[in-house]
């Protein structure tokens, strides 16, 4: 995938393919505190808070995504969080 | 013309449902320029349906879905069933209840009067005919010629008159003057037309308006009277009592009912899809223009996802989290119902829901009507709709209900009496 297509937040390895998401807000419900809606753009945007979000729901955030738009490093630890 | 394909696995259709060359748009008669359908949400494809897509997604955003149930609903519930007495269709109670918040949604004014909703209910009733085409017994002529009909009223007395006020609000707004400027979908659309963000016309909105109004109210009604016919052995005699006063006295039991309800009686059985190039779909080669038929209804009865008992109606099932317990019942992928946790409420699973848990509109409709203890009119009993070939749609419900309610409200937990 195009490096231009990714939003990505450096320090979770969280992703969230714009050409993919339609803003249904549902990462903004599971895993609040990680994910805001732009509601200019109608996209989810990673937000700073995701480094406190646990790997379980991020995951989930990505499970529940209508349009599969979210990726999650399976590698990403929050901080103070043991592989 | 090539056979479709048919797919009936849960995961080939999930695939099927993600796949970039699988269109809704479906052919020519049915849904391009000139008829009902034509460029509404739910037959664009690409850009195009992720753009209005991105526009409309506000709409419902989580303030506006606890407005709706915590706010809003709880009243109009109780309003409509003592209006209701002892007799009621619960086709028709359940669709204008859902009318009034579809209508609010879309940014169409009305003066809540029954006269009002009872005409918006008819209008729903030939739209959800023309949005079913493809399913219709017999000829479609008549049923677009009726859509075409009720289109035209509907643009000329709901309309046109409610986008004239929004444009004064939006107007008034321009010039700094303090206005509140609804939130719904004739204003957003047209704070996106004035800002030259979106192609959407006028005759468009009419098409999209129409679209909100039954895909927010007939398909509620419907899965309403479904999960009254599971609980109340409609065809089976095997009333499961029990089920029914706890659905009447915890409204998170409500809401497995009305889960478990739609795995078994989706309200679109059968989905389909064109390819739009030739393709690999779940390890099948389409050609362009080769239909795709998803089984829904086989798909939410696979045992190895919903376990041994997949065929009968058990509100307390188990499965995995990664599973939804409705199925594929609201689509999956960018086409997803996009009013799905309206009327369905957020997913749940096990353990306790999360404070802000929301239970869905159909969850609250059930959880009412089950506490006020409906009974089958022997005389009159409930009458499928044999228009469409679904096999999940009613067209009339009748029950005898006991008012006051009979049942509280104890949570979740356990019922109370």
């Amino acid at each position: 995938m195009a490096l231009e297509d990714r939003v990505s937040d450096p320090t979770r390895g969280v992703t969230v393919e714009e050409t993919r998401c339609v803003g249904s807000g549902e990462c903004t419900r599971v895993a609040p505190g990680a994910f805001t809606i732009d509601e200019e753009r109608g996209l989810a945007v990673v937000v700073e808070g995701v480094s406190a979000i646990p790997l379980d729901r991020l995951q989930r955030a990505a499970r529940e995504c209508p349009t599969g738009a979210i990726r999650v490093d399976s590698t990403s630890r929050p901080a103070g969080e043991s592989p | 013309m090539t056979e479709p394909i048919v797919l009936d696995h849960y995961h080939d259709i999930k695939e099927a449902l993600y796949h970039p060359d699988l269109s809704r748009g479906l052919d020519d008669r049915s849904y391009k320029e000139g008829n009902p359908r034509a460029e509404v949400l739910s037959v664009l494809h690409g850009d195009p349906h992720k753009q209005r897509r991105r526009l409309e997604n506000k709409l419902f955003r989580r303030d506006a879905l606890v407005e709706y149930e915590h706010e809003l609903f709880p009243g109009l519930v109780d309003n409509h069933l003592e209006g209701a007495g002892r007799k009621a269709d619960l086709f028709r109670l359940g669709g204008e209840l859902s009318v009034v918040l579809a209508a609010r949604r879309a940014g169409i004014d009305h003066d809540g009067g029954t006269e009002q909703l009872a005409e918006l209910w008819r209008a729903v009733l030939a739209l959800a005919q023309a949005a079913a085409v493809l399913d219709v017994v017999g000829d479609t002529e008549p049923v677009l010629a009726a859509a075409y009909r009720v289109l035209g009223e509907f643009d000329e007395q709901y309309v046109t008159p409610s986008r004239r006020r929004r444009e004064d609000l939006l107007d008034a707004a321009a010039r700094g003057t303090a206005v509140d400027v609804p939130d719904d979908l004739l204003t957003v659309a047209l704070q996106a037309m004035r800002a030259g963000r979106t192609d959407l016309d006028h005759n468009v909105l009419v098409r999209e308006a129409g679209l909100y109004l039954h895909g927010g109210s007939h398909t509620s009604a419907q899965t309403l009277c479904n999960v009254l016919s599971l609980l109340l052995g409609v065809g089976v005699n095997n009333s499961r009592p029990d089920l029914l006063d706890a659905a009447g006295s915890d409204i998170g039991f409500a809401q497995r009912c009305v889960h478990e309800t739609l795995r078994l009686r989706p309200t679109t059985p059968g989905i389909k899809r064109v390819a739009v190039h030739d393709a690999v779909v779940a390890g099948r080669r389409v050609v362009k223009d080769q239909r795709v038929v998803l089984d829904i209804a086989t798909a939410n009865r696979d045992p190895d996802l919903f376990g041994e008992t997949a065929d009968t109606f058990d509100p307390h099932r188990r499965i995995e989290p990664e599973v939804p317990l409705w199925g594929l019942s609201f689509g999956a992928g960018p086409h997803i119902c996009i009013g799905r946790s309206v009327a369905g409420g957020f997913p749940l699973h096990h353990g306790e829901p999360d404070d802000g848990h929301l239970h869905g509109l159909v969850a609250r409709m059930v959880q009412a009507i089950a506490a006020r203890r409906p009974a089958l009119v022997e005389s009159d009993p409930p009458m499928l709709d044999k228009r469409t070939d679904r096999g999940t749609r009613w067209a009339r419900f009748p029950v005898r209900l006991q008012t006051p309610a009979v049942l509280t409200v104890h949570g979740p937990g356990g019922p109370g009496v």
